[in-house]
């Protein structure tokens, strides 16, 4: 039975994170990214990979102003405040399978938009990459 | 007692297979959330629903929630709660209620498995032609190994649960408004 046991594990692992890339977005009804200069990303509580200030960066290299922070307040007035959600999973190495990226009003912190990479094992991109694609999804004229 | 390597492949697979299961979409009517609500102002307006960020489920991925189901749901919900006066077309209804499905979190394996939703909703005055409430709610819901044995099921339940509360909590929500 010993030799079963790492066949069903490979197998249930692969079948999990088997699937296709997909990168995604959506604004809502009659929203304008067009009019947001400013940014403030907020740092997600379990994140202890700096993915707030990759986003930030990426931000800044779009040509928009950003800043980061852990507070859910901006510690000055932006147009809008970003936050989001990444999930890791190991296969060899350790790799991000998901990145969520919310656009939120400043005030109401109502979503505007939204993006969403996936990316399994195969088609792994770095940190860096997987924000690259979902901010110029969600930003994209 | 010794097996032959390639008899355990099929029985792998079988396995997996067994685990892993079709998903399902989520079901209008589990999605339906009416709380228990007092002596609240009712609306004598009809009320317009449009939802945008869902997703449609494919059979070897996740449950999903769909914008049409979502929509009926939310229809559905608001229509027992009875706070306007009928659920109309955008056309002929003084307010419109936009649903922004924002993020739905599900686990990929686990026993009790809880999933996140976040829905960001918006209430236009059609008359005034500008917004006049909104809010983010999120949502959790989390299905016991006890309530299915197959994980996709479970996943399902988890999602129309966490779909359920989001819309009971939006219910709670706009019979605190006063509207015409």
């Amino acid at each position: 039975m010993r030799s079963l046991l790492p066949m069903v594990v490979a197998v249930i692992a692969l079948t999990l994170q088997s699937g296709c890339a997909t990168a995604e977005s959506t604004k809502a009804p009659g929203a304008e990214l067009s009019n947001l200069k400013t940014f403030y990303v907020q740092k997600l509580p379990a994140d202890g990979r700096g993915i707030e200030i990759l986003i930030s960066d990426r931000l800044n290299m779009m040509g928009f102003k950003s800043s980061h922070g852990e507070s859910s307040t901006p510690p000055t007035p932006v147009d809008a405040i970003i936050t989001y959600q990444d999930k890791w999973m190991w296969d060899i190495t350790m790799y991000m399978i998901k990145l969520d990226v919310q656009v939120r009003n400043s005030e109401t912190r109502v979503v505007i938009a939204n993006g969403r990479s996936f990316r399994p094992s195969l088609q792994r991109l770095t940190p860096a990459g997987m924000v690259e694609e979902v901010l110029g999804n969600i930003f994209k004229k | 007692m010794k097996h032959h390597p390639l008899l355990l492949i099929p029985l792998t697979l079988t396995v997996s297979l067994y685990l892993a299961g079709c998903a399902s979409p989520t079901q209008t009517p589990a999605m339906v959330g009416v709380p228990q609500l007092g002596n609240v102002h009712r609306s004598a307006s009809a009320l317009s629903v449009s939802v945008v960020g869902g997703k449609e489920t494919s059979s070897v991925g996740a449950s999903q929630v769909s914008n049409g189901d979502f929509a009926q749901a939310l229809k559905d919900s608001i229509t027992q709660a009875g706070l306007f006066s009928k659920i109309g077309a955008a056309d002929d209804s003084r307010y419109q209620l936009n649903a922004f499905i924002v993020r739905l979190e599900q686990p990929m394996v686990g026993f009790s498995m809880s999933v996140t939703m976040e829905v960001s909703y918006s209430l236009v005055d059609s008359q005034a032609k500008k917004s006049i409430w909104e809010k983010s709610i999120v949502s959790e819901h989390t299905a016991a190994a006890s309530e299915a044995f197959a994980g996709v099921k479970r996943l399902r339940l988890a999602t129309e649960g966490a779909a359920r509360q989001n819309i009971e909590s939006l219910i709670r929500e706009l019979s605190k408004l006063d509207l015409n």
